[in-house]
């Protein structure tokens, strides 16, 4: 499909290096497909199964802000402390400072990435390995800090009664309302990274992903890279915290310690790690799993740890590798 | 209750935890140091290894050295055979390796829910009383983590320094570009390396059983801690370990004296942070090229 | 107007070892150098230094007069001082043009939200990078396999993309790391006539580190040879032929056979 569009690109336009291909048949095929399965929660009654495609909307989210920085070549084992932050900040300000929805989701997105950015910009210059022990760290440190702020977070207790989202009058206040913003939400993060991809600065991530060396010598600052990938997947997390807390109601540390950060690394390796639809699939799969394994925690996360190493070994890009969703992505096969 | 007592009682103490922090934290280098890939099953060996010791003493009535003991050795070949079966493909794969420890670890952990449940069990104290220096009050439980981390110590010491296996394994850790060189006897360096630091892990475990409950979720924070004095002390570094732990052991120890335990681990992480910025290759760790 | 390039009194110690002893040369303007020397003589180092993988403990290096000394890499080039790896060096999962496009992403100044909404300045800045890339494209001798995928080319052409992504920075001085390396004859002497075009179509100034000797005399003006760490000799390729001190101390090294 790409090999198409490039010789058909006029010379000089720059257009094949910012296509990712044509609309062929298969991709059209794809998209109405997506759509279809987009609409069908609109559609559902079981409330159980509306509650289920709002989960797969928000871990889109979630594990796209992930994608990103795992396609500069770096591993995070604290996004779900930067949805937790989303969360707190957007909950408290909300409640304290009686804001708009908006403005303090805006807010917990901001302070998701801010802190994203000093604590990446102090270690993001050491190498590879100590960033993620240092993330895992301070995943760690995040929940008993929200444990020991106790008189503003309610500690273990958590935040109770948080209103439900509302934006310029509308109330997202059942089911299939939320649905829609979440929906819209995790739509415009895919979009978001397809745009981002595109781009030069989607390019250099990559760059600094595929060959580090080779980057750096090109005048690509890998740290830099990492660092934007970093700030903004946090930010993306930290919009999503800001959606789940008014969604569920409730907060507390335990809804963002490290096995939920796992997770997110879970659903990314499944998924694909470099491909724009492995956030898609990744979530899609992992999320309504534990129904499957309905009161049997303990071997679900057997079955998680086996499907992981199974994975790596076996399909190290991830569902999205195979062939088809390869070919719907645009990419040479 | 003057402040020359809280300061000795949180010294000892402090000694005590290091050790057990170094035993950790030695495990997770050398795991690293031969195969590239941070260990983040390792707090499940020490969980495993507190398991074994329980059991053999409990349940089996064997002497708690032989408990110890046997912590070590069931590690070490559990190690060996995890690394030939799962690990193998990931040698020297630094992001791979380090996500499929991570499912490694969900399911030791879980397997150990399922056969142990979730409850924290006690295991009877090894020795009662206390050693008393001074107004310093140390359970002799307590001196005998020390006794025996310290002979751990000596010996995985004369292991590396004094045995051909020891020597090899040592090579790899120091310059692995000089050991390829060489010729690396991958059938022996790689298993061994991983089998040998999961065994530590484990052997710490099986020291703090008797000190601590025993539960599944024992494992969390003794990773955090390694974590914590290998970033500091430098990955890879042996002596940067050993000089971590320490100073780390110390700072918790006195600072849980003073403040609540949140407050103090929260203190170190930014103290460590500090140190980073400072220093990007930890108080001992060597510059990259 | 100052050389190309101005290497000081550079020198680098490890722990006491002295890789690097006091290394002093220039490059003019549109001249070719090699620097050789036996196995373990400091030119990887010296390579490294001066492209700022490593930092010098003391000494300078200055590009067209400006202090580049100790920046780092990604720095480096933006002041026109690139350089390729030894190994064939490329993004094996991207095709040959995207692998140009992104030598060339450090040109682009655009920021980011400027990117996104693909502003007027950026899609010009993408055209005359589109210019470019087409220009090298053709001038290494890629364009039939400007949409291949790197990793599928062959070891020649491999190194052939490594060259071209290095020119596709824009560099006003390309250091090769021993490009021949791994190349057969043929392929090497096709190199050759390369760098030379190279040259004469960009104006660029080559330094490059070798082993094969062939390529050295056949390519390079001047010779800088290197010998445990410190410079024995500079001249033309026919001094350093005929320079007693340069003949035995690769006749005294073990690797002459290579050489």
């Amino acid at each position: 499909m790409k090999e198409e569009t490039t010789i058909a690109a006029p010379a000089g336009s720059g257009a094949d290096i910012e296509a990712a291909g044509g609309m062929g048949p298969l991709r059209w095929l794809a998209l109405i497909v997506f759509a279809g399965i987009v609409a069908v929660p609109l559609f559902m009654t079981s409330p159980f199964y509306i509650h289920l495609a709002v989960l797969v909307c928000l871990n889109v989210t979630i594990a796209s802000g992930l994608l990103m920085l795992s396609r500069t070549g770096q591993l995070s084992l604290c996004q779900a402390a930067f949805v937790g932050v989303g969360a707190y900040v957007s909950v408290l300000t909300g409640t304290h400072f009686a804001f708009p929805f908006l403005l303090s989701a805006l807010l917990g997105a901001a302070a998701s990435a801010l802190v994203a950015f000093l604590l990446g910009a102090a270690i993001l210059r050491l190498r590879g390995v100590y960033f993620v022990l240092i993330t895992f760290a301070f995943g760690e440190l995040f929940r008993l800090a929200m444990l020991q702020a106790a008189p503003i977070t309610g500690g273990a207790n958590g935040i109770a009664g948080i209103p439900s989202a509302s934006i310029f009058g509308f109330d997202f206040d059942t089911r299939k309302a939320f649905y829609c913003l979440a929906a819209a939400v995790a739509l415009a993060s895919l979009a978001f990274l397809l745009a981002l991809f595109r781009t030069a600065k989607g390019h250099a991530i990559d760059a600094a992903g595929q060959n580090p060396n080779l980057a750096e010598a090109t005048g690509i600052s890998v740290r830099n890279t990492q660092l934007f990938a970093f700030t903004v997947g946090s930010g993306f997390a930290g919009l999503t915290g800001a959606l789940l807390a008014s969604y569920v109601g409730y907060i507390s540390p335990e809804s963002f310690n490290t096995s939920v950060s796992i997770g997110v690394v879970i659903m990314l390796v499944v998924g694909g790690r470099n491909s724009v639809l492995g956030p898609l699939i990744g979530s899609f799969i992992m999320t309504p799993l534990p129904e499957l394994f309905r009161g049997a925690v303990q071997s679900q996360n057997i079955f998680y740890g086996v499907a992981l190493i199974l994975i790596l070994r076996f399909l190290p890009q991830g569902i999205a590798g195979l062939r088809l969703f390869r070919r719907i992505e645009g990419e040479q096969v | 209750m003057n402040l020359q007592f809280l300061l000795g009682q949180a010294l000892t103490n402090g000694l005590v935890i290091g050790l057990l922090y170094l035993l950790m934290a030695i495990g997770f280098t050398l795991v690293f140091g031969v195969m590239r890939i941070a260990n983040f099953a390792h707090g499940e060996f020490y969980m495993l290894g507190a398991f074994v010791a329980f059991i053999t003493v409990k349940w089996l009535g064997l002497p708690y050295i032989a408990s110890v003991l046997a912590a070590f050795a069931l590690a070490l070949v559990l190690g060996w055979l995890i690394e030939v079966v799962v690990l193998k493909p990931f040698r020297g794969d630094e992001l791979n390796g380090l996500i499929a420890t991570l499912g490694l670890g969900m399911i030791i952990q879980n397997l150990a829910l399922i056969s142990f449940g979730p409850d924290p069990q006690s295991m009877p104290a090894t020795v009662t009383g206390v050693f008393k220096m001074g107004s310093i009050v140390v359970p002799l439980s307590r001196l005998y983590v020390v006794a025996f981390s310290a002979a751990v110590l000596a010996l995985l010491w004369f292991f590396l320094m004094h045995t051909r296996s020891g020597r090899a394994l040592r090579a790899v850790v120091e310059d692995i570009e000089i050991a390829r060189a060489q010729g690396i006897h991958a059938h022996i360096v790689y298993p061994l390396g991983f089998g040998l630091g999961v065994a530590l892990a484990a052997t710490a475990g099986a020291l703090m059983a008797p000190v601590f409950s025993v539960s599944p979720f024992i494992g969390a924070t003794p990773l955090f801690k390694a974590f914590i004095v290998v970033v500091l002390g430098g990955l890879g570094s042996i002596p940067g370990a050993a000089l971590a732990s320490l100073l780390l052991g110390l700072a918790e120890s006195l600072g849980s004296t003073f403040f609540d335990g949140s407050t103090a681990d929260m203190m170190i992480f930014v103290l460590v942070i500090l140190v980073l910025v400072i220093r990007p290759s930890g108080l001992l760790g060597r510059a990259e090229n | 107007m100052a050389p190309a390039l101005q290497v000081e009194g550079l020198s680098k110690t490890f722990g006491g070892l002295k890789a690097v002893q006091d290394l002093t040369f220039d490059v003019e303007e549109g001249a070719i150098l090699g620097l050789i020397g036996p196995n373990g003589a400091g030119k990887s180092t010296a390579f490294n230094l001066i492209s700022g993988s490593q930092k010098p403990t003391s000494g300078s290096v200055r590009l067209a007069g400006r202090d580049i000394t100790g920046l780092p890499p990604d720095r480096v080039v933006r002041h026109g001082l690139a350089r390729t790896f030894q190994s064939a060096s490329v993004y094996s999962g991207a095709t040959v043009k995207e692998n140009l496009f992104r030598g060339a992403i450090s040109n682009i100044d655009t920021a980011f939200p400027g990117q996104l909404f693909r502003t007027g300045g950026y899609r010009r800045r993408l055209a005359e990078i589109d210019k470019e890339i087409e220009k090298v494209l053709e001038v290494s001798g890629l364009a039939p396999y400007r949409d291949r995928l790197a990793g599928e080319l062959a070891y020649g052409h491999q190194k052939r993309l490594g060259v071209a992504i290095g020119l596709a920075t824009r560099p006003s001085v390309l250091l090769l790391d021993e490009p021949a390396a791994g190349l057969n004859q043929e392929e090497s002497a096709e190199l050759g006539r390369l760098l030379k075009t190279l040259r004469q179509e960009y104006g660029l100034t080559l330094l490059f580190v070798e082993h094969h000797m062939a390529l050295v005399m056949e390519v390079c003006e001047r010779i800088v040879v290197l010998v445990q760490g410190c410079k024995i000799a500079e001249g033309t390729p026919e001094e350093i032929r005929n320079n007693p001190q340069v003949v035995e101390a690769y006749l005294g090294a073990p690797d002459y056979a290579y050489a």
